[in-house]
Parts: structure tokens; C-alpha cells; sequence
């Protein structure tokens, strides 16, 4: 599943080290996404690609730890109809393929009651109240856009976190004891 | 939805000898992995008795040591069955 132990040059084996990383990360994707949903709108085409970018990166990033979490390949062996044609064996081993089935499942539940959440505010951003000039209603294309702009990042990125986030510390492959 | 990971981490523990077997025979765990077809952190894992395997990779561990199943995963620690190497 780690396709590399180390991020420019820091080591990932240990836990406390990958939560960190996942932290920061996050972080960056957030004040972009703040910045981004502060900006004038009228800049936003030329501004909104740079969200973009750092959604890229940051699974670019993750990927380069953990094997991208939308496989273009099977993980299940094949059915096979001959009864002497071995099975083909999984791409990953069986703890492995678990820990990527529970990520998905778990980043499914938080997307989905993210989602849900956000339509149930929605009336909230897209009613015209009387006074558009003053209070929340200045800011509330900003905060829906952040809103939106949280959940693309999300979907693209979390189940990988969750893997990095959870994952106890790794251990060496070549000791012996 | 259970997979061996949260067996294992809800208590449901399963003991084995695959470390004490592993050593024995002065493999890693990146050969002991090879020869199983598994990852090495997954050998890892299972020796610290954080992963329960399916019943799948616990024959093919026991086939490869040449042992039956029983002698090297039980319910029980080895050493309350009177058997040395129950591994932490």
C-alpha cells in the first residue's frame, strides 16, 4: 500500500509523524479555500485554479505514500471457470484491501453527512431576504462557495487521510528478530 | 462490516507462532512476505497481533511452516496451552 516511506525527506513510519503531515495539509487546503472564497468574485476565474492545484498536490502528495484511492484495476482475484486455472491473486494483500474497504467507508459517512448538511442549509444562502446589503448576506456566496470548495476537497482526498491518519507505525522488512 | 484489523482491535484476539516460527527458520519478514504473497507490514502486523487473517492466509502460513493450523494460531496464548511463544 506505501508506495514511499518519506516525504521530502521526512520520514512517515511513524504514526505521530503521518498525523502531522495530515494536519498540515489540511490546514493548507483550508486557509486556500478561505482565501479563495474571500476574494471578489469577478477574480475568482482566474483565482479558482489555484484551489485546484493545491487539491492536485495535496493528492499527489498523499499518493505518493498511499496508492490513489479510485483503483483502475480490480483488487478482487478473478472468478475463474476452469477448475485447474488458479485464481489470480489480489493486487494488494488482505489487510490491505481492509484498511482501504474501511477508509472508504468511513470518508463515505463523513462526506455524506457533510452533504447532507450542506442541503439542508441551502435555503439559507439562496433565500432573498429584503436587506441583500447588510450582514450575513454579504458573506453568504462566500461561505457557500467555501462550503462547496471544502467538499470537492474532501472527496478527492480523505480517504487516503484516513489511511495515513490511522495506520500504526510501520515496521522494517528486513530484521530478522 | 469486520475485517481482521478491527477483530483484532475489538478483543477478538487471535495468538500465533508466526513470529517464533519466523525466526526459527532466520527469515524477515520481507521473505516470510514473499513466500506468502503478502506485504511485509502485514507479517507485522500479524506477529503483534494487531491483524487477524482470514482463514485463507492463516492455512497458507501453517502449509508454509509445514505445521497444522492449530499449532500455529489459537484462541488461547500458546503458553496456557502448554506451548512455548506467545507473541506480543
Amino acid at each position: 500500500m506505501f508506495q514511499h516511506t518519506s516525504v521530502i525527506g521526512i520520514s512517515m513510519i511513524s504514526r505521530q509523524n503521518r498525523r502531522i503531515f495530515v494536519a498540515v495539509v489540511y490546514s493548507l487546503l483550508f486557509c486556500v479555500t478561505v482565501w479563495i472564497s474571500s476574494m471578489d468574485p469577478v477574480n475568482h476565474g482566474s483565482i479558482i485554479w489555484m484551489y485546484w492545484v493545491v487539491i492536485l498536490v495535496s493528492q499527489w502528495i498523499f499518493g505518493r505514500l498511499v496508492r490513489p484511492m479510485f483503483p483502475l484495476k480490480r483488487d478482487k482475484p478473478k472468478i475463474t471457470v476452469s477448475p485447474y486455472t488458479p485464481a489470480e491473486r489480489p493486487i494488494e494483500d488482505e489487510r490491505e484491501t481492509a484498511l482501504r474497504s474501511e477508509a472508504y467507508v468511513e470518508s463515505y459517512r463523513v462526506i455524506l453527512v457533510y452533504a447532507v448538511v450542506l442541503l439542508l442549509l441551502l435555503p439559507l444562502f439562496i433565500y432573498k431576504a429584503a436587506d441583500l446589503t447588510s450582514g450575513w448576506w454579504v458573506y453568504r456566496t462566500m461561505v457557500l462557495q467555501f462550503f462547496v470548495m471544502l467538499l470537492f476537497g474532501l472527496v478527492l482526498t480523505l480517504p487516503q487521510a484516513i489511511v495515513l491518519w490511522r495506520l500504526d507505525d510501520l515496521f522494517s522488512p528486513g530484521e530478522v528478530q | 462490516m469486520n475485517s481482521g484489523r478491527a477483530d483484532a482491535r475489538n478483543g477478538d484476539r487471535l495468538y500465533n507462532r508466526v513470529a517464533e516460527l519466523r525466526t526459527k527458520r532466520n527469515l524477515s519478514r520481507q521473505e516470510l512476505a514473499d513466500e506468502l504473497n503478502i506485504n511485509f507490514q502485514t507479517v507485522g502486523y500479524l506477529e503483534r497481533g494487531d491483524y487477524n487473517p482470514s482463514l485463507e492466509l492463516a492455512f497458507r502460513i501453517s502449509e508454509f511452516f509445514a505445521l497444522p493450523i492449530e499449532k500455529v494460531f489459537s484462541r488461547e496464548p500458546f503458553d496456557v496451552r502448554g506451548k512455548s511463544g506467545t507473541h506480543r
